[in-house]
């Protein structure tokens, strides 16, 4: 349905995502997860076209080229408070959508009605919770029967339990009904069963992508375990390189973390130097092998010293975070 | 433009506050202004022509202005064509912009402002100077938003200093050297456009073509800027 290819996106200085490539089949559903900042929600939001790359593209397929040829249904993490009751707005977006009065008027009876949303229906948003936002959220997402994606930022957020149920059979059956679905959740567990892949992000890159499969019981969704690893990755390179260096100043570090090919950067102090009684400090940066050596032209550059440069797998690099796999030690010095 | 989203537009509008004071404004002004009466019929179009701008950069600012950043968002993807969304805001912007247009021009007549009575020319010609220096005001107003201007202080600033400067168009080309005479080109032509009105008796019906075309040209120019530009925005919400 859409490639992601090597898209990066930057914010001033902080550079977000970090060349993301992903391929998304047609009705497929992915479940992102990541700690707050790994650019989950950025992504989504370019995926909606609500964003442009940097650099990279997001290259849409399969009859869905044009943007008014595919139907997304968004949920965003914040719902505003309108000054407009759920009927006046959900009436206006199906308009816009160019449903028909009755087709709006019965999705969205039966949408409220699902989320006991009915007693509120003439209501200005003004005055609601944030539950009872995020529940309007979710139908304005899902107005259209079906949808050629689905895209859900923490739509959990604010929910009862109730109403995380039924949101979550609601999924499965858009889901079974052909929509590809990408939800970011924090709660992820009540998400799981509706994922048939699961992303890992971390600092704008994507170190986890598995396949899962679901099975459905008798008395509703019961998830097998993970059963095909497909790849736990760094980017696509399989390696990358450690580099450790000090004399680090203010703008060189800020270079450094917005350069493209590094990964992660950590800074430390180590040992006292006989002479001086101070400590010293250390910044170890990974980085990608074939973007190393542009690293070292900017740390030397910016009167840096480096002490050591180390080739590591990006899978031990990423699994144990020290440096327990090194495998060649490429150079060292001052 | 899709009038599903102008009507979305107008009803989002209208439940805001952010139109009251400009249309206080309006209100006061023009009610003051025909509170003497009688009053010549193009001294008074023309200047309220000249009024209408600036209440109508501040209403276009102000209608820009009034939606949330997810609200948009949602809009947008529901629209499925960005161009469609903002063809269609400006579409809505426009409509308002008319009504207050055909106010200025109707309630003088109503109340019997004028020393003798509007012509049957003269009615539609001031209608459209005010509708052509209302879609002047918004078009500028509307590259000055919080999203390609971030300071709501310098946005307003510049879209006053762009009134002024295109008012006193004469006086900059008597002050610039003659190569730099082509920038005045590039200040909106609300002179010339209040002048048709002026001289609308003597002024051949050519030249007062000329001058419409040269208008709404420069309209359109305004909203492909702003189209384009809004496409190479982030619609993101910060």
């Amino acid at each position: 349905m859409l490639t992601i290819e090597r898209v990066h996106k930057r914010y001033d200085v902080s550079h977000v995502l970090k060349g993301i490539s992903m391929e998304v089949p047609r009705g497929q559903s992915i479940l992102f997860r990541g700690e707050n900042g790994s650019g989950k929600s950025t992504l989504l939001r370019m995926i909606c076209g609500l964003l442009r790359p940097t650099s990279g593209r997001v290259r849409w397929m399969d009859g869905l080229e044009k943007e008014d040829q595919r139907t997304i249904g968004y949920v965003p993490e914040r719902f505003p408070q309108l000054n407009m009751s759920p009927y006046e707005y959900l009436m206006a977006m199906g308009r816009i959508q160019r449903m028909s009065d009755r087709d709006i008027q019965g999705r969205m009876d039966e949408l409220l009605g699902l989320f006991r949303m009915e007693p509120y229906r003439d209501q200005r948003m003004n005055g609601f919770s944030k539950g009872m936002l995020q529940k309007v959220n979710l139908v304005q997402a899902m107005l259209l029967r079906k949808p050629d994606l689905l895209v859900l930022d923490e739509p959990l957020s604010g929910l009862d339990m109730d109403a995380q149920r039924k949101l979550q059979q609601l999924l499965m059956e858009l889901h079974s009904e052909g929509t590809a679905l990408m939800m970011v959740c924090h709660e992820s567990d009540l998400l799981d069963s509706a994922a048939e892949r699961i992303i890992t992000l971390e600092r704008g890159l994507i170190v986890g992508d598995e396949l899962v499969t679901v099975s459905e019981s008798v008395c509703g969704t019961e998830r097998i375990e993970s059963v095909e690893r497909k790849e736990k990755l760094l980017r696509m390179e399989s390696a990358c390189a450690r580099i450790v260096c000090c004399r680090v100043g203010e703008e060189l570090r800020r270079l450094l973390d917005a350069h493209e090919g590094v990964v992660m950067l950590e800074s430390y102090e180590e040992g006292e130097e006989c002479e001086t009684h101070c400590k010293t400090h250390y910044i170890s940066i990974e980085v990608l092998t074939s973007a190393s050596d542009g690293v070292l032209r900017l740390i030397l550059e910016g009167a840096g010293s480096v002490m050591s440069v180390q080739q590591i797998s990006a899978d031990s690099a990423r699994s144990t975070g020290i440096m327990e796999n090194e495998e060649d030690e490429l150079c060292a010095s001052h | 433009m899709r009038l599903s989203l102008i009507r979305y537009f107008l009803l989002s509008f209208s439940r805001t506050n952010r139109y009251v004071a400009p249309l206080m404004l309006y209100v006061l002004t023009f009610t003051l202004f025909y509170s003497q009466k009688p009053n010549p019929i193009i001294g008074s179009y023309a200047a309220t022509a000249v009024i209408f701008l600036f209440i109508a950069g501040w209403f276009s600012y102000a209608f820009h202005e009034s939606h949330d950043r997810v609200q948009e968002q949602l809009a947008l993807l529901h629209t499925n064509k960005m161009s469609t969304y903002f063809l269609s805001k400006w579409g809505a912007l426009a409509l308002m912009l008319a009504c207050l247009a055909l106010l200025t021009v109707l309630y003088p007549i109503a109340i019997g402002a004028f020393a003798d009575s509007v012509s049957f020319q003269m009615g539609p010609l001031a209608f459209l100077i005010h509708l052509e220096v209302g879609l002047i005001a918004s078009g500028v107003a509307q590259l000055f938003q919080s999203r390609f201007v971030s300071s709501k202080g310098m946005a307003v600033s510049g879209i006053i200093i762009v009134f002024a400067l295109s008012l006193s168009q004469n006086k900059l080309a008597e002050v610039l050297p003659d190569m730099l005479h082509v920038l005045l080109w590039l200040l909106p032509p609300v002179k010339q456009t209040v002048e048709v009105i002026v001289h609308s008796a003597e002024l051949p019906i050519q030249e007062m073509l000329w001058t419409k075309a040269v208008t709404l040209g420069y309209v359109a120019i305004l909203l492909f800027i702003y189209v384009m530009r809004m496409k190479r925005t982030d619609m993101h919400c910060k």
